[in-house]
């Protein structure tokens, strides 16, 4: 069923079994999991189908620290969140990055990646993306060589979803018996018991003026891992720092994928990067060159994985921390997209043959920081919500971990003597610890609600609850306690289904 | 017979990509000398690049390659410009360096 709020009663109330907020990559995946059964499902959408400049400006926030990206085109109010125009880039997280590990400060989840397994495959439908052994059959069929394999470095595989939730799962979800989608209203205000034990409700509010209510017996946080923390902070009517906020870590431990063109390539012999460029056009699958666990604990260093681009290319492209600036995500992914193609026209059209080399960029973990937090402004959106500050901060460990990887790539081409590795200026060793060039984020937003069985050091309990709170789940990347360098959708869809699991245990579905 | 060091220049041309000119070479070499001034001697340098090296020229040329091979694999990398160098082909563009400026 569908709602539009504007068109409802001012000061309705719905009311549901369970309530999800947003309906993105985690909201949408939940609420198909709920498909087809008798329980009543709201799912609360800020936007519509379509892009509206009104609601997107819902998004506008300011940043510090780290030069980022503006937040409002940083992610998409509608339906279908922001995987209208995500790259679709799948891959698992590692082992490792579920462990502690005693050179990463708060480090470790709460289970280990085995936890995870069967949420994956369900993750992979979700996706539309090949399972594990089927990927490995089509990369060996395809690439003739994979030849990058070593004590020190592996081939970690990545594939490439077409999945766009607002196209590929409207019909689903509107035809969907059970499953309220109410768009155009976007919750402002999450309302307690006295006790701040319970959510008695949920507050929305649309540009129509309107404001509602929704009633529930369970209710899922799916807004984004921004949103998400910025909803709890916000809602201090009864609880002065925000719900769930008792011990001052919600916004805290904000991470994102340092993406950077870290080293150059160059080769003395023959080597097939095809594998590695991500060059073709609908590309299915790829890999990027990772670092095998026990030489990450050798060297202390957070996870990251290197991709190779030609470098005749990528000397054109700028850095898309420089191209993405408007604060329309339409013009900021087209000024992107555009400087793309004038490389590539250029490329196309010199009669040179390309250079033997290779841009390695690299993209690595960030380290749990609780000082790279999102807080509260002044400021109000349009709604009447106050607007967030996102301080991003990055430390040495991140600096030193992205040298040590062009180390550990350099000795591998070195030790096959197929060629040399030269450092970017910014990681030379006389580069300033705080330097780290012209570093992009990967629009990945995570660990803002993080998890942790100690309620001192985690906002949600292992099942996503919210500490404290009966009711209150969080579902998405907020809840990573450490971010991998895997893109995050497809770990966040599976933790999702995972949380999905539990309310069903909860609820006796 | 070329000599030892001969054997160790021939092999330092033999360096990566584009065959890089050799004043390239030789300012790599320089700037390696620059933070270890105290091999700048044709005669250390000769000797540690030759260290159990067979001396002849074949056996010296592939034998100095598995030596660089092993600076990798044994993490023996020295930063130049921000090239990241085995130990022993930095010393060889040291010698080649010194080779240079004596004429
Ligand atoms: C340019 C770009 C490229 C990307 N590429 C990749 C990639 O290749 N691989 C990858 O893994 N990830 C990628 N991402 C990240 C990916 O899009 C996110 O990880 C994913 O969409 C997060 O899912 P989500 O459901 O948590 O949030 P979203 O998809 O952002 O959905 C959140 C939903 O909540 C709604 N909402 C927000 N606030 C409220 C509120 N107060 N009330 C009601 N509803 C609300 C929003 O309107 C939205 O529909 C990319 C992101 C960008 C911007």
């Amino acid at each position: 069923m569908l709602i539009d709020a504007r068109k409802l009663d001012d000061d309705s109330v719905l009311q549901g079994d369970i309530c999800i907020v947003g309906a993105g990559a985690a909201g949408i995946s939940i609420a198909l999991d709920w498909l087809h059964n008798s329980t009543n499902i709201i799912l609360l959408e800020s936007g519509g189908f379509d892009y509206s400049p009104d609601v997107q400006a819902l998004n506008d926030g300011q940043t510090t620290g780290q030069k980022y990206y503006p937040l409002q085109s940083s992610r998409l109010r509608q339906f279908g969140g922001t995987t209208a125009f995500w790259a679709g880039m799948c891959t698992q997280l590692d082992e490792i990055d579920f462990k502690t590990r005693d050179w990463v400060a708060d480090s470790g989840w709460a289970f280990s990646k085995s936890e995870l397994a069967s949420f994956y495959a369900r993750a992979n439908e979700i996706l539309n993306i090949m399972g594990e052994q089927k990927l490995h059959h089509y990369i060996d069929s395809k690439y003739a060589s994979r030849s990058i394999n070593s004590n020190k470095v592996w081939n970690k595989l990545w594939q490439h979803s077409n999945a766009r939730f607002g196209r590929d799962y409207r019909q689903e979800i509107v035809k969907a018996k059970n499953i309220t989608l109410v768009t155009h209203a976007s919750v402002v205000n999450i309302e307690c018991n006295s006790s701040i034990s319970k959510v008695v409700s949920l507050e929305t509010k649309n540009h129509s003026g309107k404001t509602h209510k929704v009633t529930s017996k369970k209710f899922i946080l799916a807004a984004g891992a921004i949103q998400n923390a910025r909803l709890l902070l916000a809602s201090r009517s009864q609880a002065k720092n925000g719900i769930g906020n008792d011990f001052d870590l919600v916004g805290r431990y904000f991470m994102e994928h340092l993406e950077v063109d870290s080293s150059e390539l160059w080769l003395s012999k023959p080597f097939d990067a095809s594998l590695y460029t991500r060059q073709e056009s609908r590309l299915i699958a790829s890999a990027e060159i990772a670092i095998q666990e026990k030489i990450q604990k050798q060297y202390q260093i957070l996870n990251g994985t290197v991709s190779l681009t030609p470098l005749n290319y990528a000397r054109l492209v700028k850095p898309r921390i420089q191209t993405w600036r408007d604060k329309d995500p339409r013009k900021a992914m087209r000024t992107m997209l555009s400087d793309w193609s004038a490389a590539s026209r250029i490329v196309n059209a010199k009669d040179t043959s390309p250079l033997n080399a290779y841009q390695l960029s690299t993209r690595l973990e960030q380290a749990p920081n609780r000082n790279s937090r999102i807080q509260l402004l002044n400021d109000k959106d349009s709604l009447g919500l106050a607007k967030v500050k996102l301080h991003w901060q990055l430390t040495e460990l991140e600096k030193k971990s992205l040298r040590a990887i062009q180390m550990i790539v350099a000795e591998y081409f070195g030790e096959m003597n197929l060629g040399r590795v030269k450092l970017s200026p910014f990681l030379t060793s006389d580069s300033s610890a705080n330097d780290f060039g012209d570093l992009s984020g990967g629009w990945h937003h995570m660990g803002t609600t993080k998890m942790n069985q100690d309620k001192t050091k985690g906002v949600v309990d292992t099942n996503c609850k919210v500490h404290g709170i009966a009711d209150l789940y969080i579902a998405g990347s907020s809840c990573f306690p450490t971010s991998g360098s895997a893109n995050p959708t497809l770990t966040l869809i599976a933790l999702s289904l995972r949380l999905s699991d539990h309310l069903k245990r909860d609820l006796s579905v | 017979m070329s000599s030892a060091t001969d054997v160790a220049f021939d092999d330092a041309l033999k360096f990566i990509s584009l065959s890089p000119p050799p004043g390239f070479l030789i300012n790599i070499g320089q700037r390696y000398l620059y933070r270890r001034p105290w091999e700048s001697h044709r005669g250390l340098l000769t000797g540690l690049l030759l260290n159990d090296v067979s001396l002849s020229e074949q056996g010296a040329s592939s034998e100095i390659n598995a030596k660089i091979e092993m600076d990798f694999a044994d993490s023996d990398i020295v930063e130049i410009d921000g090239w990241l160098l085995s130990l022993t082909e930095a010393r060889q563009y040291a010698l080649l360096s010194l080779s240079d400026s004596q004429g």
